[in-house]
């Protein structure tokens, strides 16, 4: 169902540790930006997994204007069948809770008069980021995200669609299994999610420190002088460290982000390969933004030293010009969700 | 991770959730809720309002003037820390420490408390990563006494305008204005501008004149709508008007007598405003230009008007952290100063009901009297250490 009449929508975009909240406007702004806590098992720890759920579909709820025909649109952090509105698990807001959960089902039940659109957040970033002009005539787009999780997801701008498979899903990246070295040697760390060698094991927010650690533990005089060991040992903040050392030339740090970064050009290396017609692979998330230029020019790197059989060597550009990495705000899950429910979601 | 909490009787739901009560912004009015309390996340603080105060923008979001959509509104008062999620630094990090958060951050916009963040008209306020890592919660060395706290904020700000409008060495200001941030003015000049300087307050209504007449400061002269002739020493003139009254007060200014002329444009401005007599000159701009204590020195513009005076101009949004040091340390100082700006002292569930009445009406008045300033108190609950697994 589309909302073609609507000049407002109300969008969420729902995080395991923030609720963002916005008007979105038909000539795509973003108005009256709000945000509360996320009704998470770690902000209430006293709360059952129903309540917690129920405490979410309420504030979704009481925060939707009472106007004629009001239309949200909700991007969430988790599995999810948009077709539907089930949500598969999420670990930030639930735990280990893995129930199937019919967020829109709870949601219509409490505010019947509201069109729910629901899309997972990454295909929200998508959708805005899509949206952009120069991206018009792509034939695909590929969107990742590399921040505490690792997903990504492709568009067909064609027919504007994101295909899934049978269960809904589709670019869960950050669970492949990927082979990563440190320091010279292979090296095997253990996922959020429990398993062993997976990509967000060592290029995820969390894995990147974890990466760090293990550099630590394997070059130690190194470490100790590094401009990252003597920071953190003063008890600088990793990430703020891994930055400023970066910005430094720091050659420790170099090493440390080639490393993180060489499964991720491993993985978005293979989609290309597979995939010829993805024009544009678009880079986003709170890792990238925090490292900025430094993170293109490590992944650039991999991509330049072992690129597309042929195709790198016959056209050296290819890569080059297929790889984007955005700024803060250049994909949006709040204004992906506003896309989402002012077409009626994704095909 | 230790993470600081209440083991108080916090009202909880029947499932053991603990809750708090809030004002909540909804359809018809202001309601008195029981929300949930959140545990900070890592960065995060979770504060236990003592005392807040109402001002004349949260007035004006009540009244549907305003698009800010956080429910709970409120960006004036003390508060003292209940709990700090893991990264928190140390000196935030004792229950019971009283702090003041600046409502204000310079450069993250997702950060404006009480306005797209809820407030501190709640009985817990978690306090965002953004404001705790950038310095924005101010723990307090002395505490004023109890209800002044609702005036540490205001206060601030009008430090603020006297600390720009001192760098031209006035020795006449003229405040137009006669809500809280007037009566604040007139009452800190002489501390801020030095003793000899001369202080004219504006009055816009016969019963803002009465009022002030009834509680004269002194040294203070107050007027309603003129100003009678002034000398030839620098004058300065703040503008501590709505957002609406602004152009005509700054209209008024520009037609001052005396000497060399500095004008705050504190009272903000409606979109689009402008002078006849200063063509050509951002309004909004020339305020937009000082944030939250940023840059020093301070920013000014200096303009020729078009019957040829030149006048320097300025203004800011927010206050800097030293501001609201300051503010608390003055107000620790000369109490009586400033008592008599807090009109009306309540609870909660009264405060409900003033706000909803304010919602409706454009009147001032409350209970039977003019309101400066609503502080609305929340019943202390000293927290206790409780470590978490």
């Amino acid at each position: 169902m589309s909302g073609g009449s609507v000049t407002a929508i109300t969008v969420f975009d729902v995080g395991g540790t923030h609720v963002r909240r916005a008007t979105w406007l038909r000539q795509g702004q973003l108005r009256d930006r709000s945000s509360r806590p996320s009704p998470s098992f770690k902000r209430f720890p006293a709360a059952t997994v129903a309540e917690l759920q129920d405490m979410m579909v309420r504030e979704l709820c009481e925060a939707v204007p009472r106007t004629p025909e009001p239309v949200v649109g909700i991007s969430f952090g988790a599995a999810l069948d948009h077709r539907t509105g089930l949500v598969y698990a999420s670990a930030p807001l639930w735990g280990e809770h893995s129930e199937p959960y019919d967020l829109r089902a709870a949601l219509t039940a409490r505010r019947g008069d509201v069109r729910w659109h629901i899309v997972n957040d990454v295909t929200a970033a998508l959708l805005h980021a899509a949206a952009a002009t120069d991206r018009s005539r792509h034939r695909k787009v590929l969107l990742a995200t590399i921040s505490s999780g690792i997903a990504c997801r492709v568009i067909d701008q064609r027919q504007r669609r994101i295909p899934v498979d049978g269960c809904g899903l589709q670019g869960e990246i950050g669970h492949l299994p990927v082979h990563a070295e440190l320091a010279g040697r292979p090296i095997e760390l253990d996922c959020d999610c429990g398993k062993p060698g997976h990509l967000a094991a060592y290029a995820s927010g969390p894995g990147i420190a974890r990466m760090a650690d293990a550099l630590a533990g394997r070059e130690p005089a190194r470490w100790a002088v590094s401009g990252l060991g003597r920071p953190t040992a003063d008890g600088t903040g990793f990430e703020s460290a891994l930055r400023r050392a970066l910005d430094a030339s720091d050659d420790l740090a170099g090493e440390l982000l080639d490393a993180v970064t060489a499964p991720v050009a491993a993985v978005l290396r293979t989609a290309l390969c597979l995939d010829p017609e993805l024009d544009e692979v678009v880079l986003t998330g709170g890792v990238v933004h925090g490292l900025g230029h430094h993170y293109r020019r490590a992944l650039m790197g991999h991509l330049t030293r072992q690129g597309l059989y042929l195709t790198s060597e016959r056209s050296p550009d290819w890569l080059e010009q297929r790889i984007t990495v955005t700024g803060p705000g250049e994909a949006d899950s709040l204004a992906g969700a506003g896309i989402a429910a002012s077409a009626g979601g994704p095909a | 991770m230790s993470t600081a909490r209440t083991s108080t009787a916090d009202p909880t739901t029947a499932a053991g959730i603990p809750t708090h009560r809030a004002l909540v912004r909804e359809p018809g009015g202001v309601r008195l809720r029981l929300r949930p309390t959140p545990q900070p996340a890592p960065g995060e603080l979770l504060v236990a309002t003592q005392v807040a105060g109402l001002c004349g923008t949260d007035i004006q979001m009540l009244r549907g003037l305003r698009d800010d959509p956080a429910p709970v509104i409120g960006h004036e008062g003390i508060a003292r820390v209940v709990a700090a999620g893991p990264g928190v630094p140390d000196a935030l990090r004792r229950p019971g420490t009283p702090v003041v958060v600046n409502p204000t951050h310079a450069s993250d916009p997702s950060f404006l408390l009480g306005h797209n963040v809820d407030g501190l008209l709640q009985e817990r306020t978690l306090v965002p990563a953004t404001a705790v890592r950038d310095g924005l919660v101010v723990p307090l060395e002395r505490e004023p006494d109890a209800v002044l706290g609702a005036l540490i904020e205001p206060l601030a700000a009008v430090r603020y305008a006297l600390a720009l409008l001192a760098t031209s060495r006035p020795r006449t200001l003229v405040v137009y204005g006669e809500g809280t941030i007037g009566q604040l003015a007139v009452r800190a000049a002489r501390h801020r501008l030095g003793d000899g300087v001369r202080v004219l307050l504006v009055h816009h209504t016969p019963a803002g004149l009465a009022w002030s007449a009834r509680r004269a400061v002194s040294g203070v002269e107050s007027t309603l709508g003129s100003v009678p002739p002034l000398g030839p020493e620098p004058v300065a003139a703040l503008l501590a008007t709505p957002r609406d009254g602004t152009p005509d007060a700054l209209a008024a200014a520009l037609r001052l007598g005396g000497g060399e002329l500095t004008v705050d444009l504190f009272g903000g401005l409606p979109p689009g405003a402008a002078d006849p007599l200063l063509p050509g000159v951002d309004l909004s701009a020339v305020r937009a230009a000082n944030c939250a204590g940023q840059p020093v020195p301070y920013a000014f513009t200096t303009a020729d008007t078009t019957d040829g005076r030149r006048v320097r101009l300025t203004g800011h949004r927010g206050v800097g952290n030293h501001h609201l040091a300051e503010a608390a340390a003055e107000l620790c100082r000369y109490p009586d100063t400033y008592r008599d700006l807090v009109t009306h002292v309540v609870g909660p569930s009264e405060a409900a009901r003033i706000m909803t009445d304010l919602s409706t009406g454009p009147g001032r008045t409350v209970a039977g009297s003019r309101l400066v300033k609503l502080a609305v108190r929340f019943a202390p609950a000293p927290p206790e250490p409780l470590e978490s697994p």
